[in-house]
Order: C-alpha cells, then structure tokens, then sequence
C-alpha cells in the first residue's frame, strides 16, 4: 500500500481529508483506488501481448504523463463536489427538519397556536410601531441631499426664563433683516429660503373656498434642488415688496381643481379678490411642512410691506443648505454672529439655532415615538419569553418521546436542531400572522393618530417595514429558540438513560425562575411606564383651565383683506353677530376676543407698568394680549378678582382701560392694588380697571402667562372667535348658530363652530394617543405574562408532581412541599423584581421630560405597577401550586 | 483557452457518447476510444479523469461501484438525464458544423 501513497500522493490538497459521505473513505482514497485499476487493467492487456509484467506496469502508468499530477487534479474536483454536496445535504436536512417541524406542531395545533398568536401579537404590533417610527424619524425626506438641509430659527436667550416667550426662545421666526444678513454673510450656508404658510380665499366658480397657501422666496426650488413639474418657479426679483402677482400651484390641485390641464400656465386665479398669475405647477408629493394639511397654491414672499415696515416684523420660517464640508455647529456659530449683529439691541442675547431639517421638524414627538416603540420592544421581549417556555413546556412533555429517541441512538445535536427547527417554524409562521396584524394596526393607528404627526401621510406597509418584520422574526427566532434547544442538549447530556416521567434537575428548575423572572422584569418596567405615562395624562386631563368649558361653542371665521382692514366693518360685524346670536332660543351669553382659549391667534406685546425700570431699555416685558368684545369673561366664566369687566361704555374714542390677568398683576405690581394702575402697551397707556383670573390658552400644562385684555372696540381684530355659552350640547347648536351668522358679511365664512370641551381636547391628543398604545402594550404584556408565569408554574408543578406523590408516600407532609414550590416561584417572581427595578427607574427618568407634575419615581405609579404585577402573578400562579397541594401518592406511584 | 476549452468539449461529448450505452468504468471509456478513433484522435488517458470528476460535478453523469473484470469492486460511470440531453444536444450541433465545414471544402470554384 506504501507504494501506492507514493504514486497519488495524499490525503486533500488543503491538508485535511474529507469524508467520502457514502463510502466513509476519503477522496484520496477514492481517486487511488480508480487510477490504480486502470493501471493494472491497462498492464493486464499488454501482458497478454507479450509483454514483461514489470514493463507493462510501467508503460501503463507512463501512458499518464504525471500520474501525480493527474491524481491532484482529480482528488481537487472530487473534494470540490463533496463539498457542494454537503453544501446540499444540509439544506436538504433543514428543510426536511422544518417539514418535520410542521408535522409536529400540526399533531399539537393547540399549543402551535398559542405559540404562533403570542409571536405573531408581539411582531405585528412592533411592525406596526415601526412604519410610524419610520416614516416619522427615520425616511430621509424626499430631498437631493437631505441631510444638508436644516432649519434657521432666530434664537433669544433673553426668553428662556421668560413665562411669556420661554416656548418659543429658540425658534423665532426670520423678517427681512435677518434673511439678508444670513444670505449676505453666513457662508456656511449655501443658501437660505424663507417660507411661511397662511391661507387665502381662492375664488372658484361656485363661490369661494378657503385655502392653505405657502409664500415662498424664490430660491426655496433651487435651494431643494427640484424643478417645477410644469412651467417655471418664482424668479428673483418676484420676492420683492411690490412683486408680480404669479402663483404655482401644487401638482394635487392642479390635478384634482384644473384636471391636470397643462394650459394652467399663463391663465390667472383669483386669491383674496386679487388676480394672480399662474406661472408653474409644483412637482408631485412636494411638502415643505409634513405635519400640515395640503397646500394648493404658493405665492412669492416678501411681497408685503409688512415685510419690510419694520425691522422686528417676523414672520418667516427658513431653511437652508450646508455647504459641503460645514457642520451645523460651526454653521449655528456662524449664523448666530450674524444675527447677532443685526439684532436691534446689541446686547439682547439674539442669536441663531440651526438644526437638522427632519430633526427640527419632529422634535415635539421624537420622544414620545420612542417611548411607544420602546413599549413595543418590551411586549415583544415577553411574546418571545414566552413562546420559548411555552417550548420548554411542551419540550416536558415530550420527554418521553426525546428520551426513547436519545436511547435509540439519535444525536442530541440533531434532536437539538431539530427543536430549533421548531421554534424557527414558530417565529416565521408568527411573523407572517405579525405581518397580517400590522397591517390592520398600521391602519388604526393612522386613524387614531394626533394631528400634526409629520409624515403621517407616509406611513404604510412597504419594503422597509416587511424587512423590519422579517429581521424581527430571524432575530428572534433564533435568539429564543435557541434556550429550548440548548436546553434539549444539556438536559440530555445528563439523563439520556433516564427513561422515566419526570425528569427533573437542578438545571431546568433555574431556568424556569430566570423565565419567571424575565416575564417579571419586562412586565415590571412596562407597567412602571404605563403607570407614569396614565398619571400623568390624568393630572393633565384634570387641570383646571381657568374658564368654564362645557356648553359653550367656539366659532372661528375666516375673512379677505377688505374686510380685516376696514376697522369699523370688522366692529360691526360681530356687534351685529353677538346681538343676533343673543336672542337666539338656547343661548345664555355670546361673546368673544382676538385670542379664545384653545382656537389659536395668541400674539404677545412688550408691555410696561408706570414707574418701573425694565433692563430691556424702553421695551418692557412680553405680555399675552387679547381684544375682548363686552361679556368675554362672562361667557367663560373667568373670575374677577377686583375692579369691574368691560361694559358698553369702554367703546372707541372712550377712555383707554386694561384688564390684566392675576399673574400680570403679581408680575408688574407685587406688593399693591394694580387697579388704577397705568400700563403702556401697544404705543399707548391705559388704566387697569380689572384683574380676572389666569386661563389655560393653547396647552393644560403651560404654566400661567401674563396676559392683557382691551375693549374690542378699541382695538378690533378680524380673527376674533366667538364663544357661545348655550344650554344644552353646543354641537346641536352648530348649524343654527352658522345659517345665522352667514348672512352678516358676505366676505366673511364661518371655519368652523365646535364645542370648547373638545377643543381642550385636541390640545393633549398627542399624549393621549401615546399613552393609550403604551397602556394597551402594557396591558396585552402583562396578560402575555401572566399567560407565561402559569405556564412556567404548571410545567413546575407537573414535574414534581412525580416526587411529591413519593415524598407524602414517604410521610412527608403535603404542606411542606407546597411552600417549597411556591417558595421557588416566589424566588424567581422577586429576583425579576431585583432586574425589573433598576431598568424600570432608568426608563421613569428617561421619561421624566414628557411628565406633567408627576415626579418619575412616582409612588403611586410604582406602587400600581408592582401591586398590578403581583395580583397578576398571584393569579396565574395559584391555580397550578394548588394542584400540587391535592397530590395523590397512589396515583403518582402506580404510573411508576 | 478557447482552443483548449472546445478540445475538452469535445472529449466530455465523446466520453458520454461512451456512456450512451450503459455504465462503464474508466478503463473501458479509454479502450472504447482509442478502439474507435483510429488512432486519429488520441484520448490521453491523463486528460480523461479529469474530465469525467468535472462531468460528475455537473450532473451529467454519475458514479457507483460495482464489480469488475478484477474481482474487486471499481467505479463504473452512468449517464444521467442531463448527461444524455447535453449528448443530445452538442451532437446536432456537431453534426450541422462537420456539414458546413464539409460542404465548404467540397465545394468547387
């Protein structure tokens, strides 16, 4: 045999010999054995011509050139077939080992479903959590280059202590002066675009309609680098005070108002009784702000004299580019010298904040996204703990079965991979019924979802969100189901001969209690969350705004510039509507201001007290101000503290009267009457006749702001609201109260007229709508736990049921082994407790930010969640430890 | 390469034309050869193993062992349906370039 290793040489050519798998011989082996026979055949038949058997051999294997060289190169391609061949096999196996899975899980459908339900709930709702994380946080927009495109703000450190202004101290809005100055200086942007959203009365054929409307300079296209789908954008120059009327419309309007009629261009639509020349049509899908409705129609900005009139008139959101290379820090340093340099007062504390666009745009709800999805994340977290006992569980009862098969002789690794194979048919049949149930969830959650949620249009079931699912499941499938078949492996290790019921160690009794406890701590931290989150929305929800909100309507009006510029028709107009409604069946009071709680038009003045020294030079204090028509403190039930309300005789041309809110009184006159008092505001000093008290205007949580009121005729404003305190539901009221109002002022329309309570409403949606998917997540986990722990508990008791019965047979007393168990319960309950704990404080910080007057560690709310956690423990634990209390030894000993 | 490439094409077609007949070992593939090809083409016996371990990876043919003139067991070669459709398949096509090729060089002015 020496010789012939020497002739084809040995084993593989990468050293290490592989298995022929049907012959247990080596390759090498494989290829000698072949070469060798045709040598002898070969010499064989020159021998039968005469020749000398030791020349024959010899001219036999000559007739191959290199013999070795050839037996190389055969021994090469026969390894690189195995290899592929093994390559097959195992693919082969898996899908045979999934084929098998199916068989078997088919055999026990009940424990199949509970499995594929529990995983498809906890990827479905994550999946569905993801679309709107994604669509919300994570798409980039749908510009050339997003990422360099950010938001300028003016930023006033001046207001960050302000009660007025501090909301809003870095995200003031740009005029003029500032665009140019950043234009002309900051070269770290390569270019910046002011725009600000209103709304017009766009003249149709049949009447008129009220329409969002953009004004944009125009640079905006450039600067987002997209090009008009039709005609051409705003040209410099058309940004000018005085500029050309043009319009472009937005690809959806033009689609669905003109039909998509490409002679648009050039022909001229009427917004506000002004003629305006269409000149292009916007690319489709395009969306400056994400969280607003649709924009018809945009118009160049600056165009006003607004604009210009003043320096300190700001009206303008902006956006600009980084230039390549420039962060947004060096780029914010920048700007904020530049603002800084033009700002009125050089000492003022004005700067600029530059922040990515997507981030700036999503900032008030990034936080309260991730706190869903991190609930989410929990629930999932228990789905899979508990599928991978729910194995265990039925591993158990097959032990029989596993243990026949151990014995027989098949390997543990493949009964192992065979477990897994199991598990991972579980999770992907989960995901699939996950993917089913995200897309039912993804359409509630839309129509569940707060206004203003940006990028809410795009959430949808696409490619991203199917791999989120899909990567979800793998993860997770393998990561759980590889405990059971870990498990499977060690367990057999030990007891491969032990045949008999209950087989029980030290082991898989630790492995349940850490089950236990991961189902503790998930739920644990959950509940925490859930408690913090539901408190604090229901101190929210009970926060006393100041007025009375029931029965009352709030009717909100839209009007065109001939009417708002016209003082006295704007005065006679709502004299004429509350005189009307007055007399109206059903009405107890109507009244109204330029600023009713919770329908928007807040503005704020600099205001002044007589006597006092302000820092700000002549400029005073921010103060909240409002035109109130007679009764407005009536109608709402804002108490008076001292002095009197408005009445008829406080009419233009009277004398100048203030009321101030109980917090203005504090702030300007702290330690005397503030009745009598003179305050300037507005250019002018008035006399405070009243002090009412503070009302809630746009948020419950805001704290109490300094706030003026004026007689309306004094100073009127278009945008007033009326409020209308009826008997009775104020919804009923509504079309009344509109077919009343209509015919007033043909230039004015009715917006809408909805019930004060639930304006109050609207205004916490958003925590609402959080703190409704973490509490319904909070509630399906710790049912998903309790599930859990009495399947934990009922494998537990089963198991020892075996040596229960033979301890009571032995005289032990039945007690004894009952606290044992519930002890062991108890333990792995309290050290998922111990993990919980921890987590759950981080996570009550983490949320802190996003509470309203409820301290994180809150011991209410930790109190509920670990009472809620332990009624559910007790509740699904005691039904299977009292089975084990009713142990009956000669039942146990006949199954011996 | 190409030149090698289509030599070694046409011994793969050879050696399954071989087989077209049933199982044989690789001493009687190389007999079968050298007894049919009049020493015209002469099959190397070094390039003939090579060939059949490459046609086994594709699938065209396949291996087992049986029992041999030696009394012990040897590997014998099958053609497999693959094998024998690409048979099929490269000598119609054989076939139509040997009569383009002869009838060019049979052609008169």
């Amino acid at each position: 045999m020496n010789g012939r290793r020497d002739l084809y040489g040995t084993g593989s050519p990468t050293g290490k010999p592989l298995r022929e798998p049907i012959f247990g011989r080596t390759t090498g082996d494989e290829v000698a054995d072949e070469l060798e026979f045709h040598v002898e055949m070969r010499a064989r038949e020159l021998e039968a011509q005469g020749v000398d058997p030791a020349l024959a051999r010899r001219m036999a294997i000559e007739r191959f050139d290199n013999l070795e060289v050839v037996a190389a190169e055969c021994r090469r391609l026969a390894d690189r077939r195995v290899t592929t061949m093994n390559r097959i096999r195992y693919i082969h196996d898996f899908l045979g080992d999934i084929r098998f899975a199916v068989r078997m899980l088919s055999r026990r459908r009940a424990f199949a479903v509970l499995a594929i339900l529990t995983i498809g709930l906890g990827i479905g709702a994550a999946t569905a959590i993801y679309s709107l994380v994604d669509a919300v946080l994570l798409r980039p927009l749908p510009f050339s280059d997003p990422g360099r495109l950010v938001a300028v703000w003016v930023a006033e450190n001046g207001w960050k202590t302000d009660p007025v202004m501090s909301r809003q101290w870095d995200r003031i809005v740009l005029g003029q002066t500032e665009y140019d100055a950043l234009r002309e200086h900051a070269t770290l942007l390569s270019e910046v675009a002011l725009w600000s959203s209103g709304s017009a009365m766009l003249a149709e054929s049949d009447g008129s309609e009220r329409i969002n409307t953009i004004r944009a300079t125009a640079n905006m296209l450039p600067l987002l680098r997209v090009r008009p789908a039709l005609g051409r954008g705003f040209l410099p120059g058309e940004d000018v005070l005085g500029g050309p009327r043009v319009a472009m419309l937005s690809w959806e309007s033009w689609q669905s108002r003109y039909g998509g009629d490409s002679g648009m261009v050039g022909r001229s639509i009427t917004l506000n009784e002004t003629r305006y020349t269409v000149v292009g049509v916007l690319p489709r899908g395009l969306e400056l702000d994400r969280s607003g409705a649709a924009i018809p129609v945009w118009v160049p900005a600056l165009q006003d004299s607004f604009d210009i009139a003043e320096r300190n008139n700001r009206a303008y959101r902006a956006v600009g580019r980084l230039v390549p290379g420039a962060t947004i820090a060096q780029a914010n340093t920048q700007a904020s010298a530049v603002i800084g340099a033009v700002a009125r007062s050089p000492n003022s504390g004005m700067g600029a904040r530059i922040e990515d666009w997507q981030d700036d745009q999503t900032r008030g709800v990034r936080d309260s996204l991730l706190a869903i999805f991190g609930a989410v994340g929990l629930l999932l977290g228990i789905a899979c703990v508990n599928v991978a006992t729910l194995m265990l569980a039925e591993g158990a009862r097959r032990e029989r079965e596993t243990a026949a098969r151990l014995a027989l002789g098949a390997a543990p690794s493949r009964l192992a991979r065979q477990l897994l194979a199991e598990n991972l048919t579980v999770h992907l049949l989960g995901g699939l019924v996950g993917v089913v149930l995200a897309a039912a969830g993804i359409r509630a959650l839309v129509a569940l979802a707060p206004p203003g949620l940006p990028g809410l249009a795009d959430v949808a079931m696409d490619w991203r969100v199917l791999g989120f699912a899909l990567a979800c499941t793998l993860v997770t499938g393998l990561a759980f189901g590889l405990i059971p078949a870990i498990a499977l492996a060690r367990r057999s290790r030990r007891s491969s001969i032990l045949l008999g019921a209950g087989v029980t160690t030290k082991d898989s009794g630790r492995l349940q209690r850490v089950l236990i406890a991961a189902e503790v701590a998930l739920a644990l931290v959950l509940l925490v969350g859930c408690s913090l989150l539901g408190h604090s929305l229901q101190r929210l929800s009970a926060v006393n705004p100041g007025f009375a909100a029931e029965n009352r309507a709030v009717v909100r009006f839209a009007s065109p510039r001939a009417f708002w510029s016209d003082d006295q028709r704007v005065r006679n107009f709502y004299h004429t509507a509350l005189e009307d409604l007055r007399n109206l069946p059903g009405v107890i009071a109507v009244s109204g201001s330029s600023a009713t709680p919770f329908a928007g038009g807040a503005s704020s003045s600099p205001t002044r007290a007589e006597g006092r020294v302000y820092p700000d030079g002549e400029r005073g204090v921010q103060t909240q101000q409002r035109s109130a028509l007679p009764g407005f403190f009536e109608a709402l039930d804002i108490p008076l503290q001292a002095g009197r309300t408005f009445t008829a005789t406080d009419r233009d041309g009277g004398e100048l009267v203030v009321i101030i809110s109980e917090s203005a009184a504090r702030r300007d006159w702290p330690n005397e009457s503030a009745i009598g008092k003179r305050l300037h505001w507005q250019g002018q000093w008035r006399t405070v006749i009243g002090i009412v008290g503070d009302v809630k205007f746009s948020g419950l949580s805001r704290d109490d702001e300094p706030t003026v009121y004026v007689p309306f005729d004094q100073y009127p404003d278009s945008d007033a609201a009326l409020v209308v305190h009826v008997q009775g539901d104020p919804a009923a009221m509504a079309k009344i109260i509109g077919a009343r109002i209509a015919p007033f002022d043909p230039a004015v329309a009715v917006t809408s007229i909805t019930p004060m309570t639930e304006l109050i409403a609207n205004s916490y949606k958003q925590e609402r709508y959080r703190t409704l998917l973490v509490s319904l997540f909070g509630v399906l986990a710790s049912t998903l736990a309790a599930v859990g722990m009495f399947g934990v508990t009922a494998r537990m008791v089963s198991q020892r049921m075996h040596e229960a019965g033979i301890r009571v047979a032995l005289g032990a007393p039945v007690g004894a082994l009952t606290r044992l168990m519930v002890g062991e319960t108890m333990r792995g309950v309290a050290l998922g407790v111990v993990m919980g704990l921890p987590a759950a404080l981080l996570v009550a910080r983490y949320l802190s930010p996003q509470l309203f007057s409820v301290h994180p560690v809150d011991p209410v709310a930790f109190g509920t969640a670990l009472l809620l956690l332990t009624a559910s423990t007790l509740v699904a634990t005691l039904p299977p430890l009292s089975r084990a209390r009713r142990v009956d030894p000669a039942r146990v000993l006949r199954t011996e | 390469m190409a030149a090698r490439d289509h030599l070694r094409g046409t011994l793969d077609v050879l050696v399954l034309k071989t087989l077209a007949w049933g199982p044989r070992h690789g001493y009687a593939i190389a007999r079968w050869l050298e007894q049919h090809s009049s020493e015209v083409l002469r099959v190397e016996d070094g390039s003939l193993y090579p060939a059949l371990y490459r046609m086994e990876q594709r699938g065209w043919i396949t291996s087992d062992r049986r029992a041999s003139e030696l009394g012990r067991p040897a590997k014998f070669y099958q053609l497999t349906a693959a094998g024998r459709n690409h048979l099929k398949n490269e000598t119609a096509e054989w076939l139509a370039f040997s009569r383009t090729v002869t009838h060019l060089l049979e052609a008169e002015p």
